[in-house]
């Protein structure tokens, strides 16, 4: 059962210490009576980037009884060489096949990783569907973001955990102790909140989005794993808080992890210097959704720098809100590490940004790059988004407009030691269930190609352009808002051979066409779906705690181009209050 | 008194920093770790260790460690070297526990600002390279007759324009010994160790095997490094 034989194929294989283990702070136990296979539909430097995994993975370890321990997705060599061998998908702490563990618990962050993790489970030796799998199997987990729409994928997973894992895990795995017996056990995981059996659905049963009450007692790792070789975020991630206050109407994160629960100073002092001490990391980043809007922001900082000066310990922050006294921030957090500035202003126009609930001005994005130049910064990175409803071509052109505004605000600017280096990444919009564009189609291939060759005529040469494949965000939208019937669209996909399909180099355009018309389906069936507010949903069963209603309404007001205030100015009722009787935040 | 403190004491207000030359093994696993990985390990170890040392001046400083030369993916080795310069005191045990499985601390001394650089230390290594074939004996004296008759041992490279490149390797290899279990086939070689004319003790095995008319790539090779020559 535990595997010791592939030192030949490591040799042979690129990059073979994703597959070793064995990293500063892994885990290692003996004897368990659970364990638990943490698995990531993608490579290894992207899954061990991904904070989620190593708070789980923590959590499940702390537990006496349990031993999680993590798989990836092999390179395609390395599948190959498996095969070739007979070796089945293994773990990276014990070498232990995946069909050997008591559950296998995938981690879906993004729509394009089913394919990825159908390979896996093929890899693995455990039965695709949830249908074919028997007692001796695995059970098999989905959480993450995804879940929210969990009906494309539901066929391939026994369990579906919607919202934040860290309380429905606990009592997932108290109960597989008491009840090991697979349908008895499924049956009572039911009623779990966040839990979804598909298999055991009854029409008409909602599914209740689990979250955490108290960021402040949740568990969070003192420790977490130093890879050996870089993966793709090489640094610490210290939660701050979840949730977002701002509402952009396009934005799934800002609904689905409301309300805005933010964790105590000195909680975060407590959980940084842990984590310093016990990886030796040279960085630690603040995450949130929107870190500057954390109450506490300035005196953390302060805190960590002071503390860990002589160690040089650089903080970093994911990403700005346009607003000029966030550049005080970043000159402080300079002094260890220069760095890049990233702000998105998402749209051009004021009326786009109005149209997306920005709440950002024309004004605020100048005033605060100004104040970034005079400061030095010449490393700016700009988001914006195209192909949203109600967009224009002068919605398009605006951004050209705005960036050339930058550009002369910055020739304009006496202390430039070097010219500005500045990138705009334009990525085409997504319709997301649980949003209040969740009602739009996204554009259609023909609108993308234009937009996109009007963009490339609206930005100055100089700077540089960035936008996705456009193939690629189709299928995405087709996932994010689709139903049932994609479930045989992705096993006819696999079974033509896609896999990593968020990976431009593996993404291949026309075994996915051919899957869907092998089930009677295009993908413009489901991204260029036009929902009327009235229609279900077929994600409508899944209760984030954010009402329909509220989605309505913020879709009609933005079609009168009306703006809603965020959560800390005013509430707006999404529905999120009738859990606690009310948002009350520190600000 | 510690060494660093007393330096301190002695009327130096700034940092004072001590020279520590640092011997280790890495073996297990730890062999699919490339070299740069492995310093970004040993920084993050000695931070962890709570060793603060010195970094270079300048808008981008980094820290100042110099490593013995390179040891190539899949080897292992019994004799590696780190010189670092720290202003406190090296707590071995806590180096130690802050260290993945897979290395050991063979010795940590304080040496002498004026002290031998670690490349000038070290011109030469010698390694153990077990081959695994179906015979040995066969393989064992096949290979060492081409080496002892060879006039000339010839690698190809591909240079950084991507050019393919010959290179006669035979000057770079002290001695070579072969011999050969059952199992196995052994050569123990002496072969340079200097930056800029180190050898690939693989690259060795390899070009004994293409003059042999072998496919190299299809045996299992363990390399393994005893220790260093000056
Ligand atoms: S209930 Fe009000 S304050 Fe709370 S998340 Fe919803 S809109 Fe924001």
């Amino acid at each position: 059962m535990v595997n010791n034989n592939i030192e030949h194929i490591l040799k042979t294989t690129a990059k073979p210490a994703r597959y070793i283990g064995g990293e500063l702070n892994s885990v290692i136990k003996t004897d368990c009576k659970i364990n638990f296979a943490f698995a990531f539909p993608d490579t290894y430097e992207v899954g061990m980037s991904h904070l989620g995994m190593k708070i789980l993975y923590g959590l499940l370890n702390s537990m006496e009884d349990v031993y999680c321990q993590r798989v990836f997705a092999p390179e395609t060599d390395m599948a190959a060489q498996l095969k070739r061998n007979k070796i089945k998908l293994f773990s990276l702490e014990q070498r232990r096949d995946l069909n050997k563990f008591d559950f296998v618990g995938f981690s879906l962050q993004y729509e394009l990783c089913m394919t990825t993790v159908l390979y896996m489970l093929d890899l693995g030796g455990i039965p695709l569907k949830s249908s074919e799998r028997s007692e001796s199997d695995p059970i098999i987990i989905a959480g993450g973001p995804c879940c929210v729409n969990p009906e494309p994928f539901k066929d391939f997973f026994d369990i579906i955990v919607v919202g934040e894992a860290e309380e429905t895990l606990t009592q997932l795995i108290e109960l597989y102790k008491q009840h090991p017996d697979r349908k008895e056990y499924l049956n009572r995981a039911k009623k779990i909140q966040g839990v979804y059996i598909p298999k055991y659905y009854n029409q008409g049963e909602t599914v209740q989005r689990a979250l955490i009450k108290n960021m402040d007692t949740v568990y969070f790792p003192d420790k977490v794993i130093v890879p050996f070789i870089e993966p793709v975020h090489d640094r610490l991630m210290l939660e701050i808080m979840r949730g977002c206050p701002r509402g952009c109407r396009f934005c799934q994160a800002g609904f689905i992890y409301r309300p805005v629960r933010a964790k105590k100073v000195n909680t975060l002092i407590k959980q940084a210097e842990a984590l310093i001490d016990s990886t030796g990391y040279e960085e630690i980043s603040l995450t949130s959704l929107s870190a500057t809007d954390y109450f506490g922001l300035k005196s953390l900082i302060d805190d960590i720098i002071q503390k860990y000066s002589s160690q040089r310990i650089a903080v970093s922050l994911p990403s700005l809100r346009i607003d000029k006294s966030n550049i005080d921030i970043m000159k402080q957090l300079r002094k260890h590490r220069p760095g890049a500035l990233t702000f998105a202003p998402e749209a051009g126009s004021q009326r786009m940004r109005d149209i997306i609930n920005k709440n950002v001005t024309e004004k605020d994005i100048l005033d605060t790059l100004a104040k970034a130049f005079s400061e030095g910064f010449t490393k700016i990175k700009l988001y914006f988004m195209f192909g949203l409803p109600y967009e224009t071509d002068e919605d398009i052109w605006a951004i050209g407009i705005l960036v050339k505004k930058i550009l002369d605000l910055y020739n304009s600017n006496e202390n430039k030691i070097k010219a500005l280096n500045l990138t705009v990444s334009a990525s085409c919009f997504v319709p997301k269930p649980h949003t209040p564009f969740q009602f739009f189609a996204q554009c259609t291939q023909e609108e993308i190609i234009h937009k996109t060759q009007l963009l490339q005529k609206a930005i100055p040469r100089r700077v540089k352009l960035n936008y996705n494949d456009s193939t690629l965000s189709a299928l995405e939208a087709a996932f994010a808002r689709g139903d049932h019937r994609l479930n045989d669209v992705i096993l006819a996909a696999y079974k033509k051979g896609c896999i990593f399909d968020a990976w431009p180099e593996h993404y291949d355009d026309e075994k996915w066409k051919s899957a869907f018309s092998d089930c009677g389906l295009t993908i413009e069936d489901f991204a260029l779906k036009n929902f009327d507010y009235e229609d279900t949903l077929p994600w409508d069963f899944i209760d984030i705690h954010v009402d329909k209603n509220f989605f309505i309404k913020e879709a009609k007001k933005s079609a009168e181009q009306k703006t809603t205030k965020n959560c800390y100015e005013s509430c707006s009722g999404c529905g999120i209050q009738r859990l606690n009787g009310g948002c009350v935040f520190e600000i | 008194m510690s060494h660093a403190a007393a330096a301190a004491y002695n009327g130096l207000m700034e940092d004072v920093y001590l020279k520590y030359r640092i011997c280790y093994q890495k073996t297990g696993n730890l062999k699919y770790i490339s070299h740069l990985d492995m310093q970004r390990m040993f920084q993050r170890a000695l931070r962890r260790a709570g060793i603060e040392i010195e970094y270079s001046k300048g808008f981008n400083p980094h820290p100042k460690l110099t490593y013995s030369p390179p040891l190539p993916l899949f080897a292992e080795s019994l004799e590696e070297y780190i010189d670092l310069s720290s202003n406190n005191d090296i707590n071995t045990d806590k180096l130690k526990k802050s260290l993945p499985e897979g290395i050991a601390i063979n010795s940590i001394e304080e040496i002498s600002e004026s002290s031998v650089p670690l490349s000038s230390l070290i011109s030469f290594a010698e390694y153990n390279i077990s081959i695994c074939a179906e015979k040995p004996f066969e393989l064992s004296n096949k290979l060492k007759n081409i080496y002892e008759n060879a006039k000339e041992l010839k690698i190809t490279k591909f240079n950084k324009k991507k050019i393919k490149t010959e290179k006669n390797i035979l000057p770079l290899i002290r001695n070579a010994y072969f011999s050969a279990d059952e199992k196995n086939v052994f050569i123990r070689c002496i072969l340079s160790a200097k930056n800029e004319t180190l050898l690939n003790p693989f690259l060795f095995a390899q070009s004994l095997f293409q003059k042999a008319e072998l496919n190299f790539q299809t045996y299992d090779v363990n390399v393994l490094k005893i220790k260093t020559h000056p």
